[in-house]
């Protein structure tokens, strides 16, 4: 009977208003968030009229600034161009895939010279807006947009994903090694196939274990999911788990800390994640948005700006893997095998499989 | 010690946001020691003013003397303190504590470490029982309770605080007529300990065979007092109604046609949550109208719904020769009722608020639903059909597109009774709670229709816990108590209407021996 | 026309409030209006982009007041509307070459029966299984997601893409932009959808005041113990209403799938059938409230975008706070219209005792 008042419809009136309430309440918090970062992003005051100073327009994905990854990376390397050159960085977020292409328009009309795009999601706003604007150059990350006036900046992440993949093939003790993907898409089946191919290089009987959270991109956000993935790798006899899951790799960390002997480790992605589980980290696959970013920006302030695609990788240091202090000890064993790898990778000497490649050939 | 006494000076309650004037003006006086009837139809103001007197209620104007000194009451709480107490419509007791944790609530008497101290209440309780016919188990469950001991309860309650003035809110609408008596009887022990009662009414018979005086209001305003055993009547009806009742049509000698019943009812049987039917048999036909007596809650819903079809049921039911399925299927219901109100079938159900009219809406909207059945709405049809009814059925509404929840309760019954009996040519009428709280001239009006529809041949079922409106309607009386009809009266032939052999069949069913 | 009042109050409170949040936050009420009303109205794009945006709101907030007269919650436009837009988008990609006069029709029609089914279930399980509509409605919901992750990843994918995302529609399924079409909009992907989502308006507005059909289900609603005793079958009106409720919500997705995208891209719903709740209660559950309301929610979303980039304290967010804001204070409006008149009451009684 109570159940039934309280979804009468009254009650129901009551649910909605504090729905609203909860809302209101983290839409607010939410934004004295955010007014702190952009403060601390060194954006100066005036409006972005494009004025004596250069400004630069940033377009967020949906994450936000504040996802401590793809966007936090792309603004941390647009803050440090800002005060490297003297410019100034305006960024927006879009709420959702219509919200792209206003913002993009509105920066190339208020005569904004570069505009960066961040995120593969923005290549369709991006294809409409460019010709639009031939005067504006742009940029987008992680897709090609044929124009020229675009620079798309492109990772070559299976270099940096062979290269921990032998790391890991290196230091497993039980011959079985793992990887925990976050959505289903190509670009994860890149990480995961030249990650394959960089385990079998360094232990040819080596097994791989792989795993994906899911197939939306809910999969991104998912720990739960995530530590349960690594804790049945784990069972199965993995020792090193390798993660490009966003934030559902948190459970990935959570998991290898649950081996007591503390002989189980897992590889970060992205940014630099040792210091996460201290100790417990083999080391993190960089893939350095804000190294890119920060290019882009400084071409376009020495004039040097050109379109068409640019690739980043180990010879650029645009890929990497992260050694400090909470690991050097761990890789520091194999730290000679590994530069070898990497110079052969730069060198050409070794061709790492690319899934974008072995799709266009099928 | 005197106490008791109450005076109203010049009261005044003007509702909000309306401007409403609930109260206008009222003064009255009343002396300790007596049983005071407070009279008027709905809405005329009676419970307002006591709720004044109780402090639930503030006045924008005047004054309240209790014991001839000024009493302000923040709260109900302040008038317990002075003496005061209420019995309101709806009983606010826990069903699942005894009768003596009720009575003890909110004052409770307690040993060390807060244990309650029940038998020093029980001590007191008995010490200061004024009646007899008060004395319950003090420890049965109040849900195992009728309502009649139910309402015991809640007089003691009063009692055990000491009240002086006791406020009934009617008191007798759920009571059968062995309740009733057995109620006033306690007032009369009330009474003869030095307490004064006020009973709000408007049953008039009950005031003339119980109470020392009477006031009457009539919209707000103060008409008339007086003792009882000064008073005719029709003063008091006058006074209710501000004019004399016209006399009730006279009763048309029918021929009843036995052939074609309009309700041919064998072996019906139900069980619902809220009550059950034990094989029931009666039949209802064209020119004569069935009343259908007893207690609130014997049955007579259940009935009702298996007649229209949308309750469950086992055995037969035909009416206007459509037989009428006990089925589970809501939409097959739909349709048998459908069928039901095109064949002829007028229904005035009993919870007009809820199952006769849409209360946001327009007078000549409610007016005109159920029965057209055009997809694309004549509205201007509607009102002229609306203007038709409320000429007829003198329904009074400051215009058509009033929202129906803002009439007096009889305006919206005379809506429905026009709305069901004009719509269609009415075979049979159905009316439940026909004129439950509804103003004397608008009782008069419906009965008056009532007996035009017999008269004009139509069959008539009327289910009512008004003795005094059966009594007036009825060819012939079913009395129903406990799901089972436990007598029958005849108006002509036999016994007649007897009120003590009717409240007895009321009674009998309800312990159960049949 | 009165009723009309407490709506405005309403929302004059909730911009006062807003401004005391703007001033707490060291901004210019000012500054941030103007900048909301140049993002939404200033210029033909940025009006367009309103009209977008408020075009899946106004299917959502139909849907959902639809089923509000029947006197059912139907929190579930967000689900009807992601099977409605995958129903869209199969269509077009199957059935990519249906010659134009057909094609779009079939696939809005597609849309409709889709979001219908999906009410139609909820309503179901009401009748059969006594599952309230609120519980139904959120757990379809759940169900869509995980459909439409299906089709859109799996079934349709566009493996070309690295967005998770179907392959793209037939061409003679595009709705047309209003800038091609009629030359408004400016480059906004304003289209046809909301010239189809003012005509459902209009349509339901005239089946819910004129028309047997639709005074039975308000009657439902309003009063339906009464409907039953006149022989209304609750049970199929509940149906017919949450279906059709549902179907309305299964037209939202045009606008972004038919008229925009051309294809469905996981998670295009974005949260319209939720605003559309808010969007009903603002609008009074009125049809051409809704629209007003809908185009007021529209105006804020394009607004607020530019508030990241015209102002240093305050970001988009902030038109969330503002709805949330408007909708509490239209909710509430009981209980203010209550507080001025206790207010009210106790001045004047002050005031005649002071005589």
């Amino acid at each position: 009977m109570a159940i039934r008042n309280l979804l009468s419809k009254k009650g129901l009136g009551l649910f909605v208003v504090a729905g609203v309430l909860v809302l209101a309440a983290a839409g607010c918090t939410k934004k004295s968030d955010g007014s702190s970062g952009e403060s601390s992003g060194g954006a100066s005051g005036e409006k972005a009229n494009g004025g004596e100073g250069l400004t630069i327009g940033l377009v967020l994905d949906k994450g936000g600034k504040d996802d401590k990854s793809f966007n936090s990376a792309a603004v941390a390397g647009a803050t440090r161009a800002a005060k490297e050159f003297g410019i100034k960085v305006k960024d927006v977020e879009s709420p959702d895939d219509a919200a792209f292409e206003p913002a993009m328009r509105t920066f190339a009309e208020r005569g904004i010279p570069l505009v960066l795009a961040v995120g593969f999601a923005q290549a369709d706003a991006l294809k409409k807006v460019a010709p639009s604007f031939p005067n504006t150059h742009f940029a987008i990350v992680d897709a090609v947009v044929d124009a020229p006036n675009v620079a798309s900046l492109m990772f070559e992440e299976q270099e940096g994903s062979y290269l921990v993949g032998y790391l890991a093939g290196l230091a497993t003790k039980t011959g079985k090694v793992g990887f925990i993907g976050g959505m289903d898409v190509a670009m994860i089946r890149r990480f995961l196939m030249a990650y394959e191919a960089g385990v079998k290089a360094a232990n040819p009987k080596a097994t791989v274990f792989n795993g994906f959270v899911g197939i939306t991109s809910s999969a991104w956000a998912n720990p739960t999911r995530g530590r349960e993935l690594a804790l049945s790798q784990m069972s199965q006899g993995a020792d090193v788990l390798f993660h490009a899951a966003g934030a559902s790799g948190m459970g990935v960390f959570d998991a290898v800390e649950t081996d007591r002997k503390k002989a189980t480790y897992a590889i970060g992605v992205d940014s630099n994640q040792n210091g996460i589980k201290p100790g417990r980290v083999l080391t993190s696959m960089l893939k350095r948005v804000d190294n890119a970013v920060y290019e882009i920006i400084k071409s376009e302030v020495e004039k040097k700006f050109a379109g068409g695609p640019r690739s980043f990788g180990l010879k650029d240091k645009g890929i990497d893997y992260a050694v400090d202090d909470h690991n050097r000890e761990l890789v520091a064993p194999y730290t000679e095998k590994l530069e070898k790898v990497r110079e052969d990778i730069v060198a050409g000497k070794i061709l790492v499989p690319d899934f974008y490649k072995t799709k266009e050939k099928k | 010690m005197q106490t008791g006494r109450v005076e109203f000076q010049n009261i005044t309650r003007i509702c909000e946001p309306s401007k409403y004037r609930a109260l206008d003006g009222v003064s009255a006086k009343f002396e300790a020691g007596q049983i005071h009837a407070v009279l008027g139809e709905n809405g005329a103001g009676k419970s307002t003013l006591m709720k004044i007197l109780f402090g639930l209620v503030r006045p924008n104007e005047g004054t309240v003397h209790v014991n001839g000194s000024v009493a302000k009451f923040a709260s109900p709480t302040d008038a317990i303190r002075t003496g005061l107490g209420m019995v309101q419509q709806h009983f606010s007791l826990v069903e699942t504590l005894s009768v003596i944790d009720n009575i003890m609530l909110g004052h409770e008497s307690t040993l060390g470490g807060g244990r309650l101290d029940r038998a020093r209440a029980i001590q007191e309780l008995e010490e200061a029982l004024p009646s007899e016919d008060l004395r319950l188990d003090w420890n049965r469950l109040v849900g195992e309770l009728s309502i009649g001991e139910q309402q015991r309860v809640e007089i003691l309650k009063l009692i055990a605080r000491k009240a002086q003035i006791l406020v009934l809110d009617e008191p007798t609408a759920v009571l059968s007529p062995r309740e009733i008596e057995s109620l006033f009887k306690i007032l009369k022990d009330l009474k003869a300990r030095g307490r004064t009662v006020f009973v709000i009414t408007h049953k008039l018979s009950e005031v003339f065979d119980h109470c020392d005086t009477w006031m009457v209001l009539r919209a707000g305003k103060f008409v008339g007092s007086g003792e009882i055993a000064k008073t005719t009547r029709s003063e008091i009806v006058r006074a209710m109604v501000g004019a004399d009742v016209p006399p009730l049509a006279d009763r048309v000698k029918m021929q009843v046609d036995l052939a074609k019943p309009a309700i041919r009812v064998s072996n019906l049987s139900a069980e619902t949550s809220s009550g059950r039917l034990g094989a029931l048999k009666f039949s209802v036909h064209p020119g004569e109208i069935v009343g259908i007596a007893g207690v609130d809650g014997s049955g007579q819903t259940e009935l009702v719904n298996s007649l229209i079809g949308i309750q469950s049921f086992s055995g037969e039911v035909e009416v206007l020769g459509n037989r009428v399925e006990g089925t589970f299927d809501e939409t097959q219901a739909s349709n048998c009722l459908a069928g039901l109100l095109a064949s002829g079938l007028a229904l005035v159900s009993e919870d007009r608020h809820h199952q006769g009219l849409w209360m946001d809406q327009s007078v000549w909207l409610n007016a005109n639903l159920g029965y057209k059945n055009e997809s694309w709405l004549h509205l201007g049809d509607w009102a002229t059909e609306a203007e038709r009814f409320a000429r007829e059925y003198d329904v009074r509404a400051p215009g058509l597109g009033t929202e129906v929840r803002n009439l007096s309760g009889g305006n919206q019954q005379k809506l429905i009774f026009a709305r069901e009996m004009m719509s269609r040519p009415v075979k049979l009428l159905i009316a439940h709670q026909p004129t439950r709280g509804v103003d004397l001239a608008a009782v008069q009006l419906i009965h008056g229709k009532i007996l035009a529809a017999r008269a004009a041949g139509a069959a008539v079922l009327v289910i009512s816990s008004e003795l005094d409106e059966l009594f007036a309607l009825s060819d012939r009386l079913l009395v129903m108590a406990g799901g089972v009809f436990s007598g029958e009266f005849f108006r002509e032939g036999g016994d007649g209407f007897d009120r003590d052999r009717v409240g007895d069949a009321m009674i009998l069913g309800k312990r159960g021996s049949t | 026309m009165t009723r009309l009042v407490p709506v405005f109050v309403s929302i004059l409170i909730a911009v006062l409030l807003t401004s005391i949040l703007t001033l707490a936050l060291g901004e210019s009420p000012l500054v941030v209006a103007e900048v909301l009303l140049r993002g939404s109205i200033g210029t033909p794009t940025a009006f367009g982009y309103t009209l977008y945006y408020a075009t899946p709101l106004i299917f959502t907030g139909l849907a959902v007041a639809w089923a509000l007269k029947a006197g059912l919650f139907n929190i579930g436009a967000e689900g009807q509307m992601t099977m409605g837009g995958i129903a869209m988008a199969a269509v077009g990609i199957v059935l990519a070459d249906l010659p134009g006069f057909i094609a779009w029709p079939l696939a809005v029609f597609a849309g409709f029966l889709a979001g219908a089914f999906w009410g139609g279930m909820v309503a179901w399980l009401k009748i059969r299984r006594g599952v309230h509509e609120v519980l139904g409605s959120i757990l379809f919901n759940f169900i869509s997601y995980g459909i439409a992750g299906f089709v859109i990843l799996d079934l349709l994918r566009n493996h070309e893409s690295q967005n998770p995302e179907t392959l793209p529609i037939g061409q003679s399924y595009h709705l047309q932009a209003l800038s091609d079409l009629v030359g408004i909009g400016g480059t906004s992907p304003l289209n046809t959808a909301f010239f189809l989502a003012l005509a459902v308006a209009l349509l339901v507005d005239v089946v819910l005041q004129r028309t047997l059909f639709g005074l039975r289900i308000r009657w439902t609603g309003g009063a339906p113990e009464f409907a039953r005793r006149s022989g209304v079958s609750i049970s199929a009106t509940t149906l017919k209403a949450f279906a059709i409720s549902g179907g309305i919500a299964g037209l939202a997705g045009a606008s972004a799938v038919l008229g925009y995208m051309h294809k469905a891209r996981e998670g295009f719903a974005a949260g319209a059938g939720f605003v559309g709740i808010a969007v009903a209660l603002l609008g009074g559950a009125r049809a051409w409230g809704v629209v007003a309301a809908a185009i007021l929610f529209g105006g804020l979303q394009k607004g607020s975008l530019d508030l990241d980039l015209d102002t240093e304290n305050i970001s988009r967010d902030l038109a969330i706070v503002v709805q949330a804001l408007i909708v509490l204070a239209v909710a509430s409006r009981g209980a203010l219209v209550e507080l001025w008149l206790l207010l009210k009451a106790k001045y004047e009684s002050s005031k005649a005792r002071q005589v």
